[in-house]
């Protein structure tokens, strides 16, 4: 073997002497490749193809959205007492006053059931960077780190020093506003079950972690939790906790699991104890059936039309401006200095 | 330290010590010099006297310099603490690398603002980020790059370890005067080492004594200057002979020297021995890192060691400048940074607002909770009034804007260089065969600066030239003698030296004149032949060559290798060992000469050095015949003052006519003289001599004197020229740069002839240029100059633009104008008011030549334009004149040639060729310029897009900077995301190939226009940023507006809708789509996905699990596929309209490299034949380079400059078919040699020549049955033949043979005889056209014309006669040009390179028309080339209409419309010998059409294929002449059968034909391509055979037919070359599209305009 390649050690010798870089494509920057123009085929194809995809999905959208039907009851202002009228925050403020609140609603079209129950908040910077930040996961997952209050400040322990849990400023300001439903004085029952992420009971919130010494502080920011109820059961609270991206945000309270019919009167029961008065926060209560696009939203399907329509005109466009002022690809007499011999060549 | 530094600065300052002088002069002085140093600093002095005494000793005799002991380093300068010899290239050791290495990266700004922000981040109040997440990325670079510099340590540390590990032998400090092993670490000042030959020398050290009794010692120093030649350094006489006692360490030795400084040319020191003084040189000292050479042994002591070696104070690292593109980018910068303040400022603004308007509520607000009861205080919970809160939200503002500035822009941009810069140096194109180097980067940060430069600033010595200086001629008291002839290597000619039983011979082959030869040998005892003898004597003695004598494979035979620090003395004495007068020997006494064979030996008694102020240098030498003679040999100028003129003044008027001749031709030219010392002249001389020499003081001076005074009455020997051969590809490459819009300016120390012509020879100059030249001695002179010429330009530029207004309206070439000026002229000029006006004409000239500037001219002349102009300059040069230019200018280039590294070392980029400018601008600068300028761009807008998308967010949070994203995605986002397609865009994605970018020079204009990069580009980039933003934010906005959205959710669709986003922006602009690209690109998107879920799989990050649901719901989907569509819509429809309604060239030449008319290559398919073309170049170009032997070069005719090429031979294989394609290199063929006998007696004789020394001819014989070759093999040998290389030497031969041996069994020999037979056969051909010529005088010009080059060259073109053409595509029309060329052009090119080229060596203009008109002898009326035909017409207007008929318009070969009155007749005269078009169609062409372009058969095509098809069309019909060029090729083909003579044209027509109409497929247009090249090879093999009249008859009938078509036309395809360069383009087309238009042109016979 040794023999065999000591010939050949010879002429390699000389080769990797020399510092002639070796060829590959790679080196010599030829690797193969494509080459894609823009041209006027691929252009209007292109529009074209969007426009001719975009329209359709757009018309989609609109009806799944117009399917969709939407009852909106904003009751901040109009479940405040007459009296009240004047010191929203003490009214709501006060333990006293009743905060009951009964009114009825009108069906405007069938609703297939399950017909979600949403509170929409406004006003409300859930997005907050004091708000965002105030919270302790790993608090929430186990009883193990029950003291890691990192980041809960001012809602991290009671005046005593004992641990709140769950803490910081998302959790102390659960919503409390609870509604009932009732037609032709039948109470419906309404689904509470299953309103979070199966992601979020699971792993996120603890089922050894019981609320402890919750809102007991010298301000209460919203609901009371039970004390017996581990918090991967507190699904108000868990909904809560997953903050919204928006100032504006609904979540979801619960479902109405039947159908309702157009025109049926549901009276609605509110128990208006949500302190939103003092931020001028708007308090909406929606009922709502869904679609494959979500809710009711028109934007999407607007949008979609919009753009396919623009793509057909640009092809349009594109085709008469090409029939108007033709040119010939890769024609070398438009370069420049085909065009316009200025040098001296 | 400081008084130290202010003597290094004092050192260097100081002009260099004196001449050195032969040691042994001035060991007869060293008594009077120690008295006189020791006499030395009188109180009261003249203080003239102390300043002539040179600093040297007296700052010796300071506190600062350095007293060595020699043989003592314990007693050695016992007040410093001297570093050991040990070298520490290394940066870091182990405890300091991490302080260290972090120092040097945070002197980078980017990672100042890096920590800085990470710092901000790192404050509770200001965190926005989590702490590993903002620290990540800066650890993360941090410590890539540490990794990477500690690599680089390691191996530096390595190799630090080999080097100091070195052994050295060192005299034992003992005692015992012996020699002992040590490390080279361990060396210290003062030791006493030993060198044997061919080791390195460790330290810098004093020559003590040497092997040489006269104490020379000679050392190569190529690894400190690179200089290979030898260099003499001497031993002190005195250590010399006291050395054993200084070994012994009985003699107290004390060198006192400089403190240790960079310089390595200079060194101050003297040596105290036995109470003597004895003053030092740079002479005395050898330095480290040199290697001891030819000398057995060396003694020296150290004197530097370490660090304060010069080797190693001069190693610099390389140099840092920063490119245009960056200082633009710097300017973007601060722009981005106002927008990032502003957006800051509006969020704290805003929130401020926010804040005072919420103030009453934001006390029991759930979300806001101002209070914080729990420690029952009620204290403000993080909340500090209004005031600091605005200032807080301004600083996360700014952490979390903070990518605004892309700060990771700069690290790409690192990594996007390095890459371009490691294709650089991999790029084959730009490895220099002959000298095996690669390209070198040495500056990293202006890799892009190269496709923007405008001004090209050459030196001329080894950068257009090859700095291989070749004697060429010589003129003996007055006698020309250059009709030198080529020697072979194993010729009788070559002149042996037999020494014993050896033979040596020069390495280097010089042509040799037989004629002066014959004089030498034979005709020695007459007064001419005693003259040449002295000459050579004169060559072979007045030098300070060192011949050293090398072996060969073969025992019996030596090289004389001539090493000396001047190329022109080399060439020198080679050709006076060529002529017999072979230097062997040189000692400092004497030196020996084999005259003739007789072995002389000639005592050197003294020799002046060459200086810059007598220009000369002269050696007086005792001869055997003991007479004293001088020879002076010197320049020109110098010279002629010092001759005796009372007797020779003939001589020298003849020789100075032959000395303009020769530098007309380009030559460098040297006088020599001779004078016999009488025996009082030379006692005159010797004491003066000898007393000067050993002068303590001023002793250069003294020397000059003594030199001056014996340099006189000198009587004329002769003149030798010696040719700076033009370096490979040079005028191509200016040719095309001049096109590409570079201005070169050539800045040459030589004189203003020789700069000319060369100038002329590279093509700057041309002769339709009008030269303005400016020499002058006086201020007042050159401001009268420069007024005039910016007059005569101002007038030229009027001509030009009124000539532009009425002839085309478009624009036509104006005269081009050059200035011409010299060295002299600057000296008033530069720095003046006047560089003002010389700034101004040299703007507008195109070419600028500078003759006899010195170097620091050359960086004014530099500074000069870049002081004034914003344009990029650039300087290459090879040599340490050039380095200040190179260190001026913007881009500095260097040649790693011949004159050392210094140019180099000072460089941005070093190369091997001058050539290498073309593919290094116009291709990789051009791409790194875009690619930078788009990677920037792109950055800009990529991290400004996701800026706005956070603050559009910010709008909706109250002001308080929630970010939706994850703070790892915002942080990952420019790191991870993004990043990697830019860096693999900028690295690799090209606009346009490299083929494309050399055939259209002006493609570069893109980069000196900035047209990738300005201020528009960045706001329009700017406004899509914001579209884009806009769009990503408020689609998702405004969809889930209503929705049970969490704030994560919808991060994470943002997050994936900005990262796709940016990436299909990117994917729209790629260019080249290769699976880096796509894997990149399409990548990082994957890899965004990934990371997004990944980041949701934590479950203490609040976005746990957002991305599955949202993923789920069909919403997600619609608003990420509304997003790329509205997000793109706006740049896309900007893109499909500027493509196409306003295409720039980059765009059109995409579309050519597409669609382009032969330009077959589609998408992915162009590639192989990319490659193949590759291949092939690659090939031949590497052919060329093994070719190009200077001794296998055919001499030019005399009037033609030296660009000839070897031809070469490449074998390609392609998809298994082996391919054989000859390249057919350009040439001129050799002069004619005198008539030999015809074939079969060549035989015998041949055979006899051809047994040089060494040929084996035993292995020959064999053989040497009759060999019948076949086709393939004849067509192989037949263009070797026809490319140039008649004779092929015997390793050729070799080659040849095994070439054809793939064709057929074939012997060395065989291809020997046949090239002595083809050339015999070529001869009697020559002779027989020589008699018809004779015979016939009408048809003289005819035969004349037909033959090609013989017009302009008396020499022979064995194929010329026949497919002769005007091509001038010049002598280096060479590889590069195959591969160049379009495909349409390359089918044509090798039949261009093989049947026309070799015709034609373009003569300098004015000869070729002088040949012609002295042709004709018709002064009234002249010829031109009409349609390629030589047509009679009056000088003056012609009526044009009357002529040819109307519409007819001429169109000059440039291109140029001839401006024509309205009743038809021509404006102007035409011009003699020129070519013009007849143009049938122009006029009438409505200016539309021009837009659609023309279509041929279908296929798209240029304007002008089009009209050569269309006139070809026009005059055949549609067939092409396929029948004449059939019974053509057949008659000249016998040996092919006439069937297959059919069966190639059919393959060769249908193979054309597919090429035309079948776009898809590269391989058959390779084939019809090399088939054409076969076809057309055929040419020149028979001629012998066929009759000259049979020729004529095909194509006479043609001539017929167009002389009915255009009765003024003559058939005569030749056209007589003048200038050439826009010229040939056309021609050569026309010509080669139809090859039947080339038998056509072959017979001609009877002109009949003529009388």
């Amino acid at each position: 073997m040794g023999d065999s390649t000591s010939p050949s050690d010879g002429p390699a010798e000389p080769r990797r002497k020399s510092k002639k870089p070796k060829y590959s494509r790679f080196t010599q920057q030829e690797l193969p490749a494509c080459k894609p123009l823009l041209t006027p085929m691929i252009v209007i194809t292109t529009f074209a193809l969007i426009g001719i995809i975009f329209i359709p999905i757009g018309l989609a959208s609109l009806s799944a959205s117009e399917q969709v039907v939407e009852i909106v009851y904003q009751y901040d202002a109009d479940c405040n007492p007459e009296q009240s009228q004047n010191d929203k925050v003490a009214f709501i403020q006060s333990s006293v006053t009743n905060k009951t609140c009964i009114r009825t609603l009108n069906v405007p079209r069938h609703m297939d059931g399950p017909v979600h129950i949403y509170y929409e908040l406004d006003n409300f910077y859930q997005n907050h960077r004091r708000y965002v930040k105030s919270r302790s996961d790993k608090q929430l997952r186990s009883k193990a780190s029950e003291k890691v209050t990192t980041n809960c400040a001012p809602e991290a322990t009671t005046s005593d020093g004992s641990v709140i849990v769950p803490c910081g400023l998302i959790a102390w300001s659960l919503f409390n506003d609870t509604y009932s439903f009732a037609i032709d004085s039948k109470t419906i029952e309404v689904n509470k079950k299953n309103i979070a992420w199966e992601s979020d009971k699971e792993h996120k919130f603890g089922n050894d972690v019981y609320p402890k010494n919750f809102q007991m502080g010298g301000l209460i920011g919203g609901a009371k939790l039970n004390a017996s109820i581990p918090l991967s059961e507190q699904e108000d609270l868990i909904v809560w906790m997953r903050t919204a991206a928006l100032p504006k945000f609904r979540k979801l309270y619960g479902r109405i699991e039947m159908d309702l019919d157009a025109n049926e009167q549901i009276v609605v029961t509110i128990q208006n104890n949500y302190n939103t008065y003092s931020f001028e926060g708007k308090k909406k209560l929606v009922l709502s059936t869904t679609s494959w696009i979500g809710g009711k939203n028109d934007f999407l399907g607007t949008a979609y039309l919009t753009v396919g329509s623009l793509c057909l005109f640009l092809a349009m466009a594109f085709i008469v401006l090409y029939l108007l002022k033709p040119r010939t690809l890769g024609d070398p007499s438009y370069l420049s200095w085909n065009r316009n011999p200025d040098g001296h060549y | 330290m400081a008084d130290g530094e202010r003597t290094t600065f004092g050192d260097l300052l100081r002009p260099i010590a004196d001449p050195p002088v032969r040691p042994d002069l001035i060991s007869l002085s060293a008594s009077a010099t120690a008295a006189a140093s020791a006499a030395v600093d009188p109180p009261h002095g003249s203080r003239a006297e102390a300043d002539r005494l040179g600093a040297s000793l007296k700052e010796l005799a300071d506190a600062d310099a350095r007293i060595v002991f020699v043989g003592d380093p314990g007693g050695t300068d016992p007040r410093l603490v001297l570093p050991g010899n040990a070298v520490r290239t290394a940066k870091y050791s182990f405890l300091t690398f991490i302080p260290r290495n972090l120092f040097e990266q945070f002197r980078r700004l980017a990672y100042v603002y890096f920590l800085a922000i990470a710092v901000l981040n790192q404050l509770p109040q200001l965190a926005v980020f989590g702490r590993g997440a903002s620290v990540l990325p800066l650890a993360f670079v941090l410590l890539v790059t540490a990794v990477k510099d500690a690599y680089e340590d390691w191996r530096r540390h390595r190799s630090d370890r080999a080097e100091n590990g070195r052994a050295a032998a060192i005299l034992d400090p003992a005692g015992s005067g012996q020699f002992r092993p040590r490390r080279w670490k361990d060396l210290r000042v003062g030791e006493v080492i030993k060198v044997l030959a061919d080791q390195s020398i460790p330290c810098d050290m004093v020559l003590l004594a040497t092997s040489d009794p006269t104490g020379v010692a000679y050392v190569q120093t190529i690894n400190l200057d690179g200089e290979s030649n030898l260099k003499t350094r001497y031993a002190k006489q005195e250590t010399m002979s006291r050395l054993p006692s200084i070994i012994a360490g009985s003699v107290t030795t004390v060198i006192r020297c400089e403190t240790p400084n960079r310089n390595i040319y200079g060194f101050h020191a003297n040596l105290e021995v036995d109470g003597k003084r004895v003053s030092l040189g740079a002479s005395n000292i050898i330095l480290r890192g040199c290697e001891l050479k030819n000398t057995a042994w060396a003694i020296g002591v150290a004197v530097y060691t370490g660090i304060e070696t010069k080797v190693m104070l001069n190693s610099s690292g390389a140099t840092s400048k920063r490119s245009r593109l960056e200082t633009h980018m710097n300017r973007e910068t601060l722009l981005l940074s106002a927008i990032l303040i502003t957006l800051c400022s509006a969020v704290s603004i805003c929130n401020g607002i926010w804040l005072a308007i919420h103030r009453d509520e934001l006390e029991l607000s759930q979300y806001f909770r101002k209070r914080d009861y729990s420690g029952g205080d009620e204290k403000y919970y993080n909340y500090y009034g209004i005031a600091m809160q605005v200032f807080f939200v301004f600083l996360m503002a700014v952490i979390v804007f903070q990518i605004m500035i892309p700060i990771s822009l700069y690290i790409s941009m690192e990594l996007v260089r390095l890459g371009q810069a490691y294709f650089m140096i991999r790029d084959n194109n730009l490895y220099d065969e002959s000298s095996s180097s690669r390209f070198q980067c040495r500056a990293l940060n202006i890799n892009e600066d190269l496709g923007q430069i405008r001004y090209v600033f050459s030196d001329k010595t080894g950068t257009l030239t090859e700095n291989k200086m070749v004697f060429q001629c010589a003129s003996i008291r007055g006698i020309d003698y250059s009709e030198g002839k080529d020697p072979s290597p194993n010729g009788s000619d070559v002149y042996y030296v037999v020494v014993g039983d050896q033979f040596w011979r020069p390495k280097m082959l010089v042509k040799t004149d037989p004629k002066l030869v014959r004089l030498l040998r034979s005709e020695g005892e007459t007064q001419e032949g005693k003259h040449a003898r002295d000459f050579f004597l004169a060559l072979a003695a007045c030098n300070t060559i060192v011949p050293l004598i090398v072996g060969t494979p073969d025992p019996k035979q030596k090289l004389i290798d001539y090493q000396g620090e001047s190329p022109d003395e080399q060439a020198l004495v080679y050709a006076a060992a060529a002529y017999g007068y072979v230097l062997i020997e040189r000692t400092s006494g004497h030196i020996v000469i084999d005259v003739l064979g007789d072995r002389q030996r000639f005592n050197v008694l003294g020799l002046h050095e060459f200086d810059s102020d007598r220009k000369r240098m002269s050696v007086i030498i005792g001869c055997p015949d003991r007479t004293v003679r001088l020879f002076v040999k010197g320049a020109d100028s110098s010279m002629f003052g010092v001759l005796e003129k009372s007797i020779d003044l003939d001589i020298i008027r003849a020789t100075e006519t032959n000395l303009h001749a020769y530098s007309s031709m380009g030559l460098r030219t040297l006088v020599v003289g001779m004078r016999e010392l009488s025996r009082n002249d030379f006692e005159v001389w010797h004491s003066a001599y000898e007393k000067a020499s050993t002068a303590l003081y001023g002793r250069g001076s003294l020397l000059r004197a003594v030199a001056s005074s014996v340099e006189n009455n000198l009587q004329i020997l002769g003149a030798s020229g010696i040719e700076d051969k033009l370096q490979q590809g040079v005028p191509e490459a200016i040719k095309s740069l001049r096109q590409a819009g570079l201005r070169v300016w050539v800045l040459t120390g030589d004189k203003q002839e020789t700069a000319i012509s060369i100038g002329y020879s590279c093509k700057l100059l041309t002769s339709e240029m009008t030269h303005i030249v400016i020499n002058n001695n006086s201020e007042a002179a050159c401001r009268k100059s420069l007024e005039d010429a910016i007059a005569i330009s101002s007038k030229f530029v009027a001509i030009s633009s009124r000539a532009q207004n009425t002839v085309t309206g478009t624009g036509s070439a104006r005269v081009p104008l050059a200035l011409i000026i010299d060295g002299t002229s600057l000296v008033h000029i530069l720095e003046t008011e006047l560089e003002e006006k010389l700034f101004k004409i040299a703007t507008v000239c195109d070419v600028v030549l500078c003759c006899r500037v010195a170097p620091l001219q050359k960086a004014g002349i530099v500074a000069l334009i870049k002081k004034r102009t914003e344009d990029m300059t650039l300087a290459i040069g090879d040599g340490a004149n050039d380095v200040s230019m190179i260190q001026m200018a913007d881009v500095g280039i260097g040649i790693s040639g011949q004159e050392g590294r210094q140019a180099v070392m000072a460089s941005d980029f070093a190369m091997g060729q001058f050539r290498f400018l073309l593919p290094l601008l116009l291709v990789h600068g051009h791409w790194n310029y875009q690619r930078i300028a788009y990677m920037i761009l792109y950055n800009f807008y990529r991290n400004a897009m996701f800026v706005f998308i956070m603050f559009w967010y910010v709008l909706y949070t109250a002001y308080t900077l929630t970010t939706a994203i994850t703070e790892w995605s915002s942080v990952l986002y420019s790191v991870l995301y993004t990043a990697l397609p830019t860096v693999v865009v900028g690295i690799l994605d090209k606009d346009l190939s490299r083929r494309t970018l050399l055939k259209y020079p002006r493609l570069y204009g893109a980069g000196q226009r900035e047209e990738r990069y300005n201020l528009s580009l960045f706001i329009l980039t700017m406004m899509d940023a914001i579209w884009q933003s806009l769009v990503v934010f408020f689609i998702p906005y405004l969809a889930y507006r209503d929705t049970t959205v969490d704030g994560s959710s919808l991060g994470d669709l943002w997050t994936l809708a900005v990262v796709t986003l940016v990436n299909i922006h990117l994917a729209m602009d790629v260019f080249r789509w290769n699976w880096i690209t796509h894997l990149s690109i399409w990548g990082s998107i994957a890899v965004a996905v990934m990371c997004v879920i990944l980041i949701d799989s934590i479950w203490f990050l609040p976005g746990y699990w957002a991305i599955y649901h949202t993923m789920k719901t069909g919403l997600f989907w619609l608003c990420l596929l509304g997003i790329f569509a509205a997000g793109m819509i706006p740049r896309f429809t900007m893109k499909a309209l500027t493509e196409y309604f306003m295409p720039n060239d980059i765009q059109i030449s995409r579309e050519l490299e597409k669609f382009g008319n032969f330009n077959d290559f589609t998408d992915c398919l162009y590639t192989e034949t990319d490659i193949r073309f590759h291949l092939l170049h690659s090939a031949i170009s590497s052919a060329a380079s093994n070719n190009t032997k200077p001794e296998a070069h055919p001499s030019a005719n005399r009037h033609s400059l030296p660009c000839q090429y070897s031809p070469s031979i490449v074998t390609c294989i392609f998809g298994g078919v082996t391919l054989t394609v000859v390249s057919f290199l350009p040439l001129t063929l050799p002069p004619v040699s005198p008539p030999s006998p015809p074939t079969e007696a060549m035989d015998d004789q041949n055979q006899d020549n051809y047994g040089g020394p060494n040929l084996q001819r035993s292995a020959l014989e064999p053989l040497r049955t009759r060999w019948t070759p076949k086709p393939e093999q004849i067509l192989i040998l037949e263009s070797i033949f026809n490319s140039g290389m008649v004779n092929p030497p015997k390793d050729e031969t070799v080659r040849i043979r095994k070439l054809l041996e793939q064709f057929g069994s074939v012997g060395d020999a065989n291809v020997f005889y046949w090239f002595q037979n083809r050339r015999s056969r070529s001869r009697r051909r020559q002779r027989q056209l020589q008699a018809s010529l004779m015979a016939d005088p009408r048809a003289a010009g005819v035969v004349q014309h037909a033959g090609g080059a013989a017009t302009s060259s008396p020499s022979n073109s064995p194929g010329g006669g026949f497919f002769a053409c005007s091509s001038s595509t010049s002598a280096a029309a060479s590889s590069s040009n195959f591969v160049i060329d379009d495909n349409a052009d390359d089918l044509f090119s090798i039949s261009r390179q093989m049947g026309f080229m070799e015709a034609t060596q373009t003569p300098p203009p004015f000869m070729c028309s002088s040949d012609v008109s002295h042709l004709h002898n018709q002064p009234e009326t002249i010829t031109v080339f009409i349609d390629g035909v030589a047509s009679e017409v009056p000088k003056g207007p012609i009526d044009l209409r009357a002529a040819f008929g109307h519409n007819v318009m001429l169109v000059h070969s440039s291109g140029e419309l001839l401006p024509v009155t309205e009743h038809g007749i021509l404006m102007q005269s035409l011009q003699m010998g020129e070519s013009y078009f007849s143009e049938l169609e122009l006029k009438n062409a409505s200016p539309s059409s021009s837009m659609h372009g023309y279509h041929l058969r279908g296929v798209p095509c240029d304007a002008h294929q089009y009209q050569c098809l269309r006139r070809h069309s026009q005059r055949h019909g549609n067939a092409p002449p396929m029948a004449a060029f059939a019974k053509a090729l057949q008659s000249f083909a016998p040996f092919w059968e006439p069937a297959e003579v059919v069966f190639r044209l059919s393959i060769w027509r249908k193979t054309k034909f597919t090429v035309l109409m079948d776009r898809k497929k590269p391989l058959n247009h390779l084939l019809a391509l090399l088939l054409l090249s076969c076809l057309l090879s055929m040419d020149a093999a028979p001629l012998s055979s066929v009759d000259v009249s049979s020729l004529v008859s095909p194509a006479g009938t043609f001539a017929l037919r167009n002389r009915d078509e255009a009765a003024t036309k003559v058939i005569d395809k030749e056209t007589a070359e003048e200038g050439g360069v826009s010229l040939n383009e056309r021609t050569g087309f026309e010509l080669d599209d139809y090859p039947g238009s080339g038998a056509n042109s072959r017979h001609d016979p009877k002109n009949p305009g003529k009388p």
